[in-house]
């Protein structure tokens, strides 16, 4: 059976695991130094190795991000911390700045995987990097289906692809506005999202453009969960998950969904289909829509995503499983929303197991029973006769997988 | 140092005698230009004057550009022009001659070694970026045995989107306007935004002014980029003779009616925000 890879990100160890728990086959993380997302937690060596661990005795992969654009004083440090990455074990690094390409080749056997920063998005630059020693390359996101294809069909190297998650609204790799707005480096772990904030359009004579709401770069996300069996059949090998500061229900939900429609497509692939319902969840995880951008040649009005800044949190995502007791049936849960008896929820966990439950009692950490569990991280137990696991999730019902 | 300026058109070069040569671009295959030739107006701009020709080939290419690509790149390889300054790395694979090439990745030639290693497969030439400081530049030079081109004077280009952001901004709210040039504004900071059939492209609130920085920069550098993007043939002539004459920055400042910055020569952008 053909074999392709889900590659999830992970901001941190709980979501490495959460990720493989919910069927990823490989993630992707930054170190405290050299990745582009300088401002999310990211990873000390000692838990990159934790995370090796876990991920290996799963059979699962680990890459780090080593893909910041280098000054000249990063580039001093690069090969200690290749040499580091490799001693720890790590499955590849991804890289954009071609020193780091050229000093992991030179000094380490790490595999190298090409960022998406480079923006690659054709044949010709594809032969270019392999002739450099990267294994993989990270196709640029403005790439179509057809132009996907052809670049598969003309050269011999692994081709990853994003298929969820936010968009840039440039180029990657030709974008400073953090730089020039707030004197961050975008490239170098710093971006500020300017992308997504509102402005006002003036014109030649600096006279405003007004619409109903205000002129932004932001666009909307990105979702292939409809293109899945296509990109299967097009030979490409990593389906990556955009978003290392997302949270966990959102990666157990999005790595459950994709999971579920890449092995029922290569299990099945004469009577698969695509699950609208699934896109629903998928938008509602997020609160953001998400169409297929440039993959099926869209790069139109209906891409930009014109909110006035309003970004609602998601709401449904209640509280995660920290213990289950066979005995009792006492499920301890850590809140992350406001929930009350009464309420219907669902409890879902990986290999799309989804349990349907009715708050009923509610016991607070002193065993006594309260009606709502609204303080975040508070720890409460409820009773759940079906048997769920640490790292379980309860959400809102909301009935769209019961509709047909 | 030589002088190079990014044109606004072919009737800039009889106004700009003062310098050694002139950037444009090359229809459907270059962004974040100010003139855009086809092959034939660059074929007779490389017969008609003795300065020195870059054409910048920067775009982002797509498998459907290649074929056409790779016939533009044997042409001017045939030319009398001086250097392509590149972007994509298929270029690298369909040229003929690495010697013309030059690095233009605008926001990542940023350091000595990766310089050192383009150099070790057959480039010659760099244009650094503008998101370095001049300490940084000086480093590179010290460290690298090649040509750097660095920017001095122009607004910058700072954003390449390969989406028509304002012509979907005014087709979604039904918006009427024909302006060649746009400009969006935060905390009364005007960013110009200009869209070409390739996508849109934004620029610094500002004019980079080099001009107290030019002298160190002469010693470090081959060539000074001139942009006259928005800034008319007149005013960018002048803006020259006083680089060349030395008269002083507040004279350069009399001549603009715009925000002038010294950009990142001495200011490093912060790579973690410490919380």
């Amino acid at each position: 059976m053909k074999k392709v890879e889900l590659l999830a990100p992970a901001g941190d160890l709980e979501r490495l695991k959460i990720a493989i728990d919910y069927g990823a086959d490989a993630v992707y993380l930054g170190g405290v130094m050299l990745g582009l997302r300088a401002n999310a937690k990211n990873f000390t060596y000692e838990e990159i190795e934790e995370g090796c661990r876990y991920a290996h005795e799963r059979s699962k992969k680990v890459y780090v991000t080593v893909n910041i654009v280098l000054h000249n004083k990063e580039a001093e440090l690069v090969k200690d911390i290749l040499i580091k990455l490799e001693k720890i074990g790590v499955d590849a690094i991804i890289a954009s700045d071609l020193y780091v390409v050229a000093t992991a080749k030179k000094y380490t056997n790490l595999e190298v995987h090409l960022s998406t920063q480079q923006s690659v998005l054709n044949k010709e630059a594809v032969k270019f990097f392999k002739n450099c020693g990267v294994s993989r390359i990270v196709l640029a996101r403005e790439t179509s289906k057809e132009e996907i294809k052809e670049i598969i069909d003309n050269t011999d190297i692994e081709i990853e692809c994003f298929i969820h998650g936010a968009m840039c609204a440039s180029v990657s790799g030709r974008c400073t506005l953090s730089n020039y707005l707030t004197n961050r480096d975008a490239n170098r772990g710093g971006c500020s999202q300017i992308c997504r904030w509102d402005f006002d359009l003036l014109n030649s004579d600096f006279k405003p453009i007004e619409g109903d709401k205000p002129f932004t770069f932001c666009s909307k996300d990105l979702s292939l969960l409809k293109y899945i069996p296509d990109m299967i059949d097009m030979n490409i090998k990593s389906f990556k998950i955009e978003g290392r500061m997302r949270s966990i229900y959102y990666i157990a939900t999005v790595i459950s969904i994709y999971r579920k429609a890449i092995d029922d497509y290569l299990n099945d692939p004469v009577n698969y289909k695509y699950d609208e319902r699934m896109e629903i969840l998928l938008r509602n995880c997020a609160n953001r829509d998400s169409i297929p951008q440039f993959f099926d040649g869209t790069n139109d009005e209906t891409c930009g995503y014109y909110n006035g800044r309003i970004e609602v949190s998601n709401q449904d995502f209640l509280g995660v499983v920290i213990a289950y007791d066979k005995e009792t049936k006492y499920a301890t849960i850590e809140e992350r929303n406001f929930f009350k008896k009464g309420d219907s929820i669902e409890i879902f966990g990986p290999n799309m197991h989804i349990v349907d439950y009715i708050v009923d009692e509610i016991l607070d950490e002193d065993n006594n029973v309260i009606d709502v569990v609204r303080h975040p991280q508070q720890i409460v137990k409820i009773k759940v006769d079906t048997p769920i696991y640490p790292n379980y999730m309860l959400r809102k019902k909301n009935n769209i997988l019961t509709k047909s | 140092m030589k002088k190079l300026v990014i044109i606004n058109s072919l009737d800039t070069i009889s106004k700009l005698d003062n310098v050694d040569g002139y950037i444009v671009g090359l229809k459907g295959f270059s962004v974040n230009m100010n003139l855009y030739l086809d092959i034939d107006e660059i074929i007779k701009l490389s017969q008609s004057t003795n300065k020195e020709i870059f054409v910048a080939v920067n775009k982002n290419m797509r498998n459907s550009d290649l074929d056409t690509l790779k016939n533009n790149l044997i042409t001017l390889n045939k030319l009398n022009i001086k250097g392509i300054l590149f972007y994509d790395k298929s270029i690298y694979m369909l040229a003929s001659n690495l010697e013309k090439l030059v690095l233009a990745t605008e926001h990542s030639v940023t350091n000595y070694a990766t310089i050192n290693y383009y150099k070790s497969l057959g480039i010659k030439n760099f244009y650094l970026s503008s998101e370095i400081t001049i300490d940084e530049i000086e480093e590179i030079a010290k460290k690298t045995d090649t040509n750097l081109f660095v920017n001095v004077f122009g607004y910058l280009p700072i954003f390449v989107s390969k989406r028509h952001l304002i012509t979907n901004y005014k087709k979604y709210f039904n918006l009427k306007d024909d302006s060649q040039i746009y400009y969006m504004e935060k905390e009364n900071k005007k960013y110009p935004l200009l869209e070409t059939e390739d996508g849109t492209i934004a620029y610094s609130d500002y004019i980079l002014n080099a001009y107290l920085d030019y002298d160190k920069l002469n010693t470090l550098a081959d060539y000074a980029i001139f942009n006259s993007f928005l800034i008319d043939d007149d005013t960018i002539s002048k803006v020259i003779e006083c680089f060349d004459k030395k008269e002083g920055i507040d004279k350069i400042n009399m001549l603009l009616n715009y925000n002038t910055s010294d950009g990142f020569m001495h200011k490093e952008t912060i790579y973690k925000v410490v919380k």
